[in-house]
C-alpha cells in the first residue's frame, strides 16, 4: 500500500520519508517510539501494541488513515503524530498527539510533521460547521526544550501545568471516613455507574471533555481497568468518591521499580470538604503496601480549583515532572 | 444448520426414551454460552458453587489440553435445546505411574434423573476409553468425576456404575475480623510478581504441589491456559522470594471473582493456589503468606476469605487453616473408579 506523504521543506536527512497509517501492522512502532520516550523521562505509563490494538477499536473523531502521520529514516518510524478531536464545553479542541524518538528530535524532522497536523486539523474543522471556537491543544514535558522550542515556534502558549507526583509507602497518613459513608469493592454490574460518577465529579475541571461510551469500553478492555483495586466510597446505593487505583505491571517490569498508581481520584461535588479524598488515597496508599509495591503516584492539574494538589502534598506526594499544556487557536 | 446437526449427531445405545432427545458433538466457540447457561442453572440450584464466566470456557477451548473439543465433548438436546454436556480430558499423574481420564458432567437441574446422566456417562467412557487404547497399559488408569454432594442424581448414576469416593475436598472460610499474624522467617522476601516472573512462579507451584494426592503432570497448554484463565490475577498473589538466589519459593495465588461476588451478593476473596517449595517446608512460610493475604483481602475492602483443602492432605494443610481460623462449611468430593484393561 502506497501511503506516502510528500511534503515541501523537509531537513537532509538520508532515508527520510513521510507516510500515513498502515493499520494494526504500525503498532509495534508506535509502541516502541513510546518507549524510547519514556525511558528518557518524557511521558508517562507504558504503551504496547495491544494497548493500541484496545485504543484503536475504540477511536472516535480520528479516522486513523487520514488523521496521522509518521516520519521514517530508511524505513524505520522514528516520529508519529496523530489528530483528534473533542468538545471541551462550548468549544472544540483538536488534540495533537506528537511522539517522536528523542535521540533524532533535533533533526528537524518534526517541523514539517506539525505543519501537517494543523492543516489537517484545518480541513477536519472546516469540515464540522458551528461557530464555536476552535483551538490546537498539545502536552509535553516542560523539559522537553525541543518540543518546546517547536510549539512556541509555531506560535503556541503553555496555559496549564500538570504535576507527576510520587511517594513511597511508608509513613501513611491515618484517615478516617466521614459519619454514613463505607467503602467497599464495586459489583460488576456497578462498574459503569462509578465511570459515569467519576465524569460528574470531574465535569466542573479545566478542559474537562465529556467523555462517551467509546471511552468506557476502551477503559473497560484495556490493562489499567483493574476494579478490584479501586477504592470506592458510597453513599447508600450511590458511588460518591473514589480512587481508581491501577498498576501497570509492564511498566514496572521496563523501568525496574515497584509502583502502583493512585489514579481517577474524584469526589462528588456535594461530599467535598469532608475528607473523603483524603480517607480513600491512605486506604490506597494502604493496599498498595500490602501489595508489596514501593511507591505511589499520579498526576495532577496544579491549578485544580478543589485544591487537589495540596491535598496531595499534604500526604506526602512530591512532584517529579512537569507536563505542560499548549494551546493555539486555529485560524478563523 | 440442519445438516451440521446432522452431522455431528451421535447415537447412544443407553440414552433414555425421550420424544426429541439428540445428542452431537461440540461444535465451536458459538456452543460455549451454551455450556456456561448449563453451569449457571446448576449454580442455581446449589449444586455447583462457582461462577465460570465466558472468558475461562474460552480459554479451555484455546488450550484444552489433552482434550479435542470437537471430538471430547458432547452436548444433549431436547427439542434442538442444550440441556446437558459432558467433556472429557486425561492427565498423566506426576509421581505415580497412573493416568487419570476425567469426565465433566453438567445437567440442567429439570433433565436431571431421567436417565440423561447414565448416557452422558456412557459416551463419555467409551470415549475414553477409545482414546486410552492408544496409551500404554501397564499404568494404573481410573475414571474420575469431581462433584458436590448436592450432585445427588449424578452421584447415584455413578454409583450404579461401580464409582466410589476416592478423596473429599473441604471448602473452608474465614471473616476478615480478628486478624491472625505472622512474620516469614530469615532469609525471605515478599515482592510482587513480574511478567517475567510468572514461568517461574508457575514452575515453583508445580514443585509446590508436587506431593499432593493425585497431582497431574502439567503442559505447555497448561501454563497458556493459566495465563488466560479470570482467576490468574497476579497483582494480588503473594510470593515468598529465596533472598539468595531471588527463586520463589512459596506462594498464595489469590484471586477475586468479581461475578461470583455479585451472584451471592458477598466480598469473598480466594487465598488459593497456596504451597511451599518442599526445602523451605516447617518454617511458617504458608503461616505468613496467608496471614498477609488475608490482610491483603481486607485492604482490598473484602469480607471473607475461602479455599479448598484436600481432607487428607498429607502436609497437614487443614490443620494450618483451621489454626488460621478458616472453617469448613462444604464438602466435594472425587468418584472414581478403574477403567477395565483393553480388549484384547
Amino acid at each position: 500500500m502506497n501511503t506516502t506523504i510528500n511534503l515541501p521543506n523537509i531537513p537532509n536527512v538520508p532515508g527520510l520519508q513521510y507516510r500515513g497509517f498502515r493499520g494494526e501492522e504500525d503498532f509495534p512502532a508506535m509502541a516502541e517510539i513510546w518507549d524510547q520516550m519514556r525511558f528518557a523521562g518524557l511521558v508517562e505509563g507504558s504503551y504496547t501494541a495491544e494497548d493500541l490494538s484496545v485504543e484503536f477499536r475504540h477511536l472516535y473523531n480520528c479516522d486513523p488513515f487520514q488523521d496521522i502521520i509518521f516520519a521514517e529514516i530508511n524505513g524505520k518510524a522514528v516520529a508519529c503524530a496523530r489528530s483528534i478531536w473533542l468538545q471541551e464545553g462550548e468549544r472544540k479542541i483538536f488534540y495533537q498527539y506528537f511522539h517522536i524518538n528523542p535521540e533524532i528530535q533535533d533533526l528537524g524532522i518534526d517541523l514539517p510533521m506539525q505543519e501537517w497536523l494543523e492543516n489537517r486539523q484545518q480541513e477536519i474543522s472546516r469540515a464540522i460547521p458551528g461557530e464555536d471556537e476552535r483551538v490546537y491543544v498539545q502536552h509535553c514535558a516542560q523539559h522537553d526544550a525541543r518540543r518546546v522550542q517547536v510549539l512556541e515556534s509555531f506560535g503556541y502558549s503553555a496555559v496549564r501545568w500538570f504535576f507527576s507526583m510520587s511517594r513511597g509507602l511508608d509513613d501513611i497518613p491515618e484517615a478516617e471516613l466521614p459519619e454514613g459513608i463505607i467503602v467497599r469493592p464495586a459489583m460488576p454490574g456497578e462498574y459503569h455507574d462509578v465511570w459515569a460518577g467519576a465524569n460528574v465529579a470531574f465535569s466542573e475541571h479545566w478542559g474537562f471533555s465529556e467523555p462517551r461510551e467509546e471511552d468506557y469500553q476502551s477503559w473497560r478492555e484495556s490493562r489499567w481497568f483493574q476494579p478490584t483495586l479501586w477504592q470506592v466510597a458510597w453513599d447508600g446505593d450511590k458511588p460518591i468518591g473514589q480512587v481508581e487505583n491501577h498498576i501497570d505491571s509492564v511498566e514496572n517490569e521496563k523501568l525496574g521499580r515497584l509502583r502502583g498508581y493512585t489514579e481517577g481520584i474524584s469526589v462528588l461535588k456535594p461530599y467535598r470538604g469532608k475528607g473523603i479524598a483524603r480517607a480513600l488515597i491512605a486506604r490506597s496508599l494502604r493496599m498498595l503496601k500490602v501489595l508489596n509495591l514501593q511507591e505511589a503516584a499520579l498526576t495532577v492539574d496544579s491549578d485544580n480549583a478543589t485544591g487537589a494538589l495540596g491535598l496531595y502534598e499534604s500526604m506526602g506526594y512530591r512532584t517529579y515532572r512537569t507536563m505542560v499544556e499548549y494551546r493555539k487557536a486555529l485560524p478563523g | 444448520m440442519k445438516n451440521d446437526s446432522i452431522k455431528s449427531e451421535v447415537f447412544i445405545p443407553e440414552a433414555p426414551r425421550i420424544n426429541n432427545l439428540r445428542f452431537r458433538l461440540f461444535r465451536d466457540e458459538n456452543d460455549l454460552p451454551e455450556m456456561v447457561r448449563i453451569t449457571d442453572a446448576l449454580r442455581d440450584a446449589g449444586q455447583f458453587l462457582h461462577v465460570v464466566s465466558l472468558e475461562d470456557l474460552t480459554s479451555w477451548f484455546q488450550h484444552p489440553g489433552n482434550c479435542d473439543p470437537r471430538q471430547d465433548a458432547l452436548f444433549a438436546e431436547l427439542n434442538d435445546q442444550p440441556v446437558g454436556y459432558t467433556r472429557v480430558f486425561w492427565e498423566q499423574e506426576e509421581t505415580r505411574p497412573a493416568r487419570i481420564y476425567t469426565i465433566i458432567l453438567r445437567i440442567l437441574p429439570e433433565h436431571q434423573g431421567k436417565g440423561l446422566e447414565q448416557a452422558l456417562l456412557g459416551w463419555a467412557e467409551r470415549r475414553l476409553a477409545a482414546i486410552a487404547a492408544g496409551h500404554p497399559q501397564e499404568m494404573e488408569r481410573v475414571y474420575s468425576v469431581f462433584l458436590t454432594e448436592e450432585c445427588s442424581a449424578l452421584k447415584k448414576a455413578l454409583e450404579t456404575r461401580g464409582y466410589q469416593p476416592a478423596r473429599y475436598f473441604v471448602r473452608m472460610r474465614r471473616e476478615l475480623e480478628n486478624l491472625p499474624e505472622a512474620s516469614l522467617p530469615e532469609g525471605i522476601e515478599l515482592r510482587p510478581a513480574l511478567p517475567k516472573d510468572y514461568r517461574a512462579i508457575w514452575d515453583a507451584s508445580v514443585e509446590g504441589f508436587r506431593d499432593e494426592w493425585s497431582s497431574t503432570q502439567v503442559t505447555e497448554e497448561d501454563y497458556q491456559r493459566w495465563l488466560t484463565e479470570s482467576s490468574f490475577q497476579p497483582a494480588i498473589w503473594q510470593i515468598a522470594w529465596d533472598k539468595q538466589n531471588n527463586t520463589p519459593v512459596g506462594m498464595v495465588l489469590n484471586y477475586i471473582n468479581a461475578l461470583e461476588n455479585e451472584y451471592y451478593e458477598r466480598f469473598r476473596g480466594y487465598t488459593e493456589g497456596i504451597c511451599v517449595v518442599p526445602a523451605w517446608r516447617g518454617r511458617g512460610v504458608a503461616r505468613a503468606l496467608i496471614c498477609r493475604s488475608l490482610a491483603m483481602m481486607k485492604a482490598l475492602n473484602m469480607r471473607e476469605a475461602a479455599l479448598t483443602v484436600d481432607s487428607e492432605n498429607p502436609s497437614g494443610a487443614q490443620r494450618l487453616y483451621l489454626g488460621l481460623g478458616y472453617q469448613p462449611y462444604h464438602t466435594a468430593l472425587d468418584m472414581r473408579k478403574p477403567m477395565p484393561a483393553n480388549p484384547a
